[in-house]
């Protein structure tokens, strides 16, 4: 203590004090003591008039106790453990006298406390490493239990915050109160949810039985780290990689299963669904110039329950963008009029054309012959669209051949005509159903893509998504090959429309319309359709070829009511999860103020590691990472010290 | 070889929207026609068991949505097929036309052991619709250009011809996979066709 406080008058109140932990690493001249188990202390200094200026505030310091050895296998839990091998090297050659030498010259192991600035502290263990910003370790420690860690981070946040850095979640940086902006990290330790469980104990104690194995625990360790490093979205493939690679090694190395952390969704909660949106409750929020008071009020309302029958082909004008939600009964008056406008000035492009010039514009004419062939099967079996020389089916025609001009880059892609028909049947007004036709084309349009991208993209979302939600389903998909969810193709191309009676697309889509509770909900609705016919799907050792089927023949089956009812509950869960992946929020455009557990901030918020003093990230995360990373090849290499 | 094996036939029909994929099929295994099938999303199939040489195999017959910009997503689908069949309407040129890219697209996508001796059948469907933009005899020698395809004129609103052209996609199907299981067991054929050769002369010829 004395070195380091360099005046024998200051007086030091114990902020903290632990025994039995170990020093796994610290600087070059504690090496002797690699390996000890001791007390750490967190002391901190009382000021008084006295005092000299060059009296750190606060210090972390390490009093050995006796002289443990720790087993070959102590580098469980961090990335560190290379460094390490060569250092136990040394501490087994050590003898106990030489360490009580070595105490006596040196003294007890002191870091002040404000050269720290950042600790590696991760789920899985309780280890804890300090780093000085420049990529030096200044000390390491394996705190005897996940308690006494958490009371030690507890502590120093009372004049620390500990922010997570945005690649290595178990790596924090450490923004004392000199440093700007520390006031506006508001965010706790508890919140951080730095919980471990037992298994680095019961882990160490495997690994000593099993010395000889030693090698393969190598690899468990190159798994955390590729976990740590690889996108969310890679995870869960790089986890059934390791795992098939290691169960291939033998039947012994089952031992060796790729440790994660286990992960609970919280509770599924039940939000029943409402009574849907009634004539009276809409009336009641116009105001005298006809415009809708609060607008979020009316959303949630249509979430919750959907809309009244009689009140829908108002309501489906505003949640398709027909009309503006803050418009009044005056300025909608006008827009009937010049949109009515516009629609007949596009339709007169092509009701003008000569056959002449049809047979020149074949990009057009065979456009126009599949818009025919298409309207001409479209919900033929409902009355509205039955029949010969039937005029609605006329006017789904006209509409889309108006739209193919209105959009002519995007042309008429199939499974338009079963977006536009419950829209055209529910509003029977050419104009009107135009308009918001092209008001949900602009929500679904990549759906069309020539390359397909946002289809396969949503795909690949949706199958995150299970993996979040039901791993054990998702991995059965992975196993059938299966993971690619091509058999939820129909389902998001057309928004369940071809799944669904008519008055049920009408129920989901004006509920997706509202766009609560968050981005893509329809992929969740999938999910709940997914979890909820789980058992069927992976009964009988079902392929790709009898779950498209399985999936094909649910038409007709679906409780869309509780299907919307569960994947609300699902988005919930989703949204509370303490492991909520940065790829599931972004998929579902969850906020990460939103969202609760350990997370980092989204790239343009704005934190205090912009001020100038602080050690930058991202350099700083790099130049950690070098050590282990070839940056030239991206592969692995290890790096031991001389 | 393995004759009492359940054998299963996957059986893909690609051509141009609105040719009559969904009826065909429909047709065959169900002997229906309807004026009402929806547009093909995604894919679909059946399956129908059918007598060939005696031997029952189970066709799956899988259905496919018609518009090009859907077949990026035809890979899942088409894995393992033993015969594609091909189909253009006789009254619209434009799906005529695009038979090549059809075939070409099913080539790369479905990647077969041996592209050039895979089965291919193509039908000309609504033969009961005027007027008529293909002859036969162009449908034939485009099949004759891609290595002999079969080739049926076809109605599946009247059923003519599609009960024919089925059996003889079944066989076709059958052919190539009996190849390309032989492809597989080449070592045990060999042994079983030196055995036949073989003069039976009373004496145990095996001196091993």
């Amino acid at each position: 203590m004395d070195d380091i406080v360099g005046d024998k008058n200051a007086k030091f109140k114990e902020l903290y004090n632990q025994d039995g932990v170990f020093l796994r690493q610290a600087g070059e001249m504690y090496t002797p003591m690699f390996g000890c188990t001791g007390s750490l202390y967190l002391w901190e200094h009382i000021s008084d008039a006295e005092s000299k200026p060059e009296v750190p505030s606060r210090f972390l310091e390490w009093r050995p106790q006796d002289f443990v050895e720790l087993k070959t296998a102590l580098d469980e839990g961090s990335e560190e453990w290379t460094l390490i091998e060569s250092v136990k090297k040394r501490c087994r050659t050590s003898s106990g006298n030489m360490v009580k030498d070595f105490l006596n010259s040196i003294g007890n192991l002191n870091v002040c406390f404000s050269n720290i600035k950042s600790l590696r502290c991760s789920k899985h263990d309780v280890l804890t490493t300090f780093y000085d910003g420049s990529c030096e370790l200044l000390a390491s420690f394996v705190f005897p239990t996940s308690e006494s860690r958490e009371h030690f981070l507890g502590t120093i946040q009372a004049f620390v915050r500990l922010q997570p850095t945005r690649r290595d979640k178990s790596l924090f940086i450490v923004y004392d109160a000199a440093s700007p902006g520390f006031k506006d990290l508001e965010k706790s330790f508890a919140a951080l949810d730095l919980k471990t469980d037992s298994s680095f104990w019961s882990l160490l104690k495997n690994i000593k039985s099993n010395p000889y194995e030693k090698s393969m625990e190598a690899f468990a360790k190159v798994t955390g780290y590729v976990y740590n490093s690889v996108d969310d979205e890679e995870h869960y493939m790089a986890q059934d990689d390791l795992q098939r690679s290691i169960s291939e090694i033998g039947d012994d190395a089952s031992a060796y299963a790729v440790y994660d952390i286990p992960n609970c969704l919280p509770m599924r909660v039940d939000y029943p669904r409402c009574n849907p949106l009634t004539r009276e409750q809409w009336r009641a929020q116009l105001n005298g110039e006809g415009q809708l008071e609060d607008v979020e009020s009316i959303k949630t309302l249509i979430f919750r329950g959907g809309i009244s029958p009689d009140i829908r082909r108002v309501v489906w004008k505003f949640l398709l963008g027909y009309y503006p939600w803050d418009s009044t009964e005056k300025e909608r008056h006008a827009l009937d009029i010049s949109k009515m406008e516009s629609y007949y000035k596009i339709k007169m492009q092509w009701t003008t054309f000569s056959k002449e010039q049809e047979d020149n514009f074949s990009d057009f004419s065979q456009r126009k012959s599949l818009i025919e062939k298409d309207v001409n099967r479209t919900d033929r079996v409902l009355d509205f669209y039955a029949g010969e020389n039937n005029y609605n089916i006329f006017s789904l025609n006209n509409i889309l051949l108006t739209y193919l001009l209105y959009n002519f880059d995007l042309g008429y892609v199939q499974g338009m005509s079963y977006l536009l028909s419950p829209i055209y049947m529910l509003l029977r007004c050419e104009v009107e159903a135009f308009w918001c036709f092209v008001g949900f084309m602009k929500q679904v349009m990549s759906n069309f893509d020539y390359d397909q991208n946002a289809m396969k993209e949503q795909l690949k979302s949706m199958y995150l998504l299970v993996n979040f939600i039901d791993p054990q389903l998702s991995k059965y998909f992975e196993d059938h090959e299966c993971a690619n969810m091509y058999f939820c193709f129909r389902w998001l191309l057309v928004w369940y429309k071809r799944e669904l009676q008519q008055d049920e697309v009408a129920r989901l889509w004006e509920v997706l319309w509202t766009g609560y509770p968050c981005k893509n909900f329809h992929l969740l609705i999938g999910v709940a359709i997914l979890e909820h016919e789980r058992d069927a799907l992976m009964g009988d050792n079902n392929g790709f070829t009898e779950i498209l089927k399985f999936i094909n023949e649910l038409t007709g089956k679906l409780d869309i009511n509780l299907m919307i009812n569960h994947a609300e509950g699902i988005y919930h869960q989703i949204k509370d999860a303490d492991h909520l992946t940065d790829a599931v929020r972004n998929i579902l455009g969850i906020p990460v103020a939103e969202a609760s557990g350990l997370q980092s901030k989204p790239e343009d918020d704005r934190s205090p590691r912009k001020g100038v003093s602080e050690p930058d990230e991202i350099e700083f995360e790099k130049s950690i990472y070098s050590n282990f990373l070839s940056s030239s090849t991206g592969r692995l290499v290890f790096l031991f010290r001389p | 070889m393995a004759s009492n094996k359940k054998v299963l036939l996957k059986v893909i029909i690609l051509g141009d929207s609105s040719v009559g994929k969904t009826s065909l099929m429909n047709q065959y295994v169900n002997r229906k026609f309807s004026n009402q099938y929806k547009a093909t999303i995604g894919a679909d199939f059946l399956t129908k068991e059918v007598t060939i040489d005696d031997r029952t195999v189970t066709m799956q017959i899988w259905d496919t949505a018609g518009q090009e910009r859907f077949q990026s997503l035809g890979v899942a689908f088409y894995r393992g097929a033993d015969c594609c069949v091909l189909v253009f309407d006789v009254t619209a040129p434009n799906t005529f036309k695009s038979l090549d890219s059809w075939r070409d697209e099913f080539l790369i996508q479905a990647a077969p052991r041996e592209p050039d001796n895979f089965p291919f059948v193509l039908l000309g469907n609504k033969v009961d619709l005027e007027p008529r933009a293909i002859s036969a005899k162009r449908a034939q020698q485009w099949c004759q250009s891609k290595n002999s395809i079969p080739y049926f004129e076809t109605s599946a609103k009247e059923g003519l011809n599609v009960e024919q052209a089925f059996l003889a996609i079944a066989k076709n199907a059958l052919a190539q996979q009996n190849q390309t299981v032989d492809l597989y067991n080449e070592f045990p054929d060999q042994i079983k066709l030196s055995n036949a050769q073989r003069p039976n002369n009373g004496a145990d010829a095996c001196g091993c």
